[in-house]
């Protein structure tokens, strides 16, 4: 039987030696697994080699406005349907580039199985995994999911081989999904040092690279000031009733404009998303009331980089439906070496760009998609010139 | 006494991809690792420093891990290379050079102290190409690869001391890096920016 080798694991286990030597092909599914199969001696490619470039460039370019218009139908339905805290909030826009860079990832992946399977054509895949479930939602593990979906429609035969990983801690559970979510690590505050007093407060969304020497400059130099810190959200709370994340797996495959497996396997992926934000939002937007109630908030700062990620739209969207400013200081980069897209969503309901010179500012004003004011400041964790 | 050159690599994708606009693939920045160790090992003029992520062999997530470092042990070479995880600014201090293969926060650091740069910039991921501003600062700033092989001549070349040092990065730095203000500090100057943008919210 013709077998095609995909190697997902770091190490490769005894188990699984046997097959390698019969295979017709063996690919690497990620760096660490290459490395590890040069190691043993077993000839083996990169799956990178299948993957077309220009092609996703302009698959990648044409979704990202089908992406902004299928969450924007979404939400027309799907905001009625939420629950207390967050009702006709725009729940599924928020979520958009997140999509995005899920469907993105899966894309590339289907195109390089393709490329793989059509270079071999073989009669049965094998894939040497860890135990782990497939999930679209989480890097790697999105080529079982898909895998898994194509042996179904296509007529191959799969077999998974579970074997070890890169190292035995990892073994035990199975990695993050690493989506846009940094926030675990950048928000880990939750304070309003000295108290506010009644003086006004500025609320950090995060203090991430610029941030926290901006933070520690005017906790010191601005008394008249309160410094409130959004901490880490939890996914406790309110959650979604089944027939509503039925009706967003329907809304989803109805209006994401496209079919194969990235549609059907976003669909279950787009509701576990649905599942495990609304739950947060709501407690961030309890939060946020709570907050407008207690003290008198005057703007709030968050760094470029997490102005993607759905609770950081979220509080971008609040603040401006309160009429606060929303000011994002870049974060690293040259300003210009952020895509036109990430500019685009930041610049959509922030008020004002801070950025570390006239370059990255004359950038920004030229690809900003709502009224943001742009002002150069620097990048005051570098020496100043 | 030998000169310093830092190789600094960003983080694995971890399978996390966005089009258009996408950096290398994680093969890739393996692969570019392999590339250039090597020759800042043989470049016996220079002490080559490896400056890693911490995030390069964190043992919790196979997926985010770079095996670049289980690579590099196994080479003959590796006693030449010092891996570094301090902060990225305090190497930069004692560099003399910086070797980057992908143009991002590293650069505009990079650009902000007086060591060479050598900076990989592939048109095909558009890092800075949409930028023709950016672009012509960094040409001026240091020394730019568009392909890989182009990009490893330049290094050779650099190593060898067939190419001067290129330290000119006022317009750089002052377009898209350090703040400008005679005396005044970024950080300073974001509080300033932010007192006026409230000033402006209590009077509207």
């Amino acid at each position: 039987m013709r077998q095609l080798v995909l190697v997902e694991s770091g190490l490769t286990g005894n188990a699984a030696t046997n097959v390698f030597n019969d295979a017709a092909a063996v690919i690497a599914l990620n760096p660490a697994s290459l490395h590890a199969l040069e190691r043993a001696g077993i000839a083996a490619e990169a799956i990178d080699r299948y993957t077309a470039y220009g092609r996703l460039d302009a698959d990648g370019e044409a979704a990202y406005g089908r992406m902004h218009e299928a969450m924007q139908a979404i939400d027309t339905v799907l905001a009625p349907l939420l629950p207390a805290p967050l009702i006709g909030q725009l729940v599924a826009s928020w979520l958009g580039i997140e999509m995005k860079v899920l469907l993105d990832s899966l894309r590339a992946k289907a195109q390089q199985l393709r490329g793989a399977v059509a270079a071999y054509a073989p009669q049965e895949v094998v894939l040497v995994t860890p135990g782990w479930p497939p999930d679209p939602l989480c890097g790697y593990r999105q080529y079982r999911a898909l895998l898994e979906w194509y042996a179904a429609q296509q007529g191959y035969a799969l077999q998974l081989i579970a074997t070890g990983t890169v190292n035995a801690a990892a073994a035990r559970k199975p990695p993050q999904r690493h989506c846009l979510t940094r926030l675990k690590q950048a928000w880990q505050r939750f304070s309003f040092p000295g108290g506010t007093g009644g003086r006004d407060t500025l609320l950090f969304a995060d203090t991430d690279y610029c941030l926290g020497p901006l933070y520690r400059h005017l906790h010191a130099q601005r008394r008249d000031l309160a410094l409130a810190c959004w901490p880490a959200t939890d996914g406790s709370g309110a959650g979604l009733a089944p027939a509503v994340v039925q009706t967003a797996e329907r809304l989803w495959l109805a209006h994401c404009g496209f079919g194969g497996p990235e549609a059907e396997l976003l669909a279950p992926a787009f509701a576990a998303l649905l599942r495990k934000e609304i739950p947060r939002l709501a407690r961030a937007r309890h939060r946020w009331l709570l907050l407008r109630r207690r003290t008198r908030l005057r703007a709030v700062l968050a760094s470029h980089g997490l102005c993607v990620h759905a609770e950081i739209n979220a509080l971008a969207n609040w603040a401006h439906d309160a009429g606060l400013p929303f000011i994002v200081y870049q974060h690293g980069g040259l300003g210009c070496s952020y895509n036109p897209h990430l500019l685009h969503e930041v610049t959509a309901v922030n008020s004002h760009l801070l950025t570390y010179g006239d370059g990255a500012t004359r950038y920004a004003e030229g690809n900003r998609r709502g009224t943001a004011c742009v002002l150069s400041v620097g990048n005051n964790r570098m020496p100043a010139a | 006494m030998k000169r310093r050159v830092i190789y600094v690599i960003t983080d694995n994708r971890a399978g996390r991809q966005y089009f258009p606009f996408e950096t290398h693939s994680d093969f890739t920045l393996f692969a570019h690792c392999c590339d250039v160790l090597p020759r800042l090992a043989r470049a016996e003029e220079w002490e080559a420093v490896f400056k890693v992520a911490a995030s390069v062999d964190r043992a919790d997530d196979p997926y985010r891990l770079n095996p670049v470092l289980h690579w590099l042990r196994a080479q003959a070479f590796a006693d030449r290379i010092i891996v570094s995880r301090r902060p990225f600014r305090d190497e930069l201090a004692h560099a003399d050079a910086v070797v980057i293969d992908y143009p991002s926060t590293t650069l505009v650091e990079a650009a902000c102290y007086p060591a060479t740069m050598l900076v990989y910039n592939d048109p095909a991921f558009m890092h800075l190409e949409h930028c023709a501003e950016a672009s012509a600062a960094l040409r001026q700033a240091g020394y730019v690869g568009d392909t890989w092989p182009g990009f490893l001549q330049l290094l050779d070349d650099y190593l060898a001391g067939k190419l001067p040092d290129k330290p000119d990065k006022d317009p750089l730095r002052s377009l898209f890096g350090a703040h400008q203000g005679g005396g005044e500090t970024a950080t300073a100057a974001a509080a300033r920016a932010i007192a006026g943008i409230l000033a402006k919210g209590r009077s509207a």
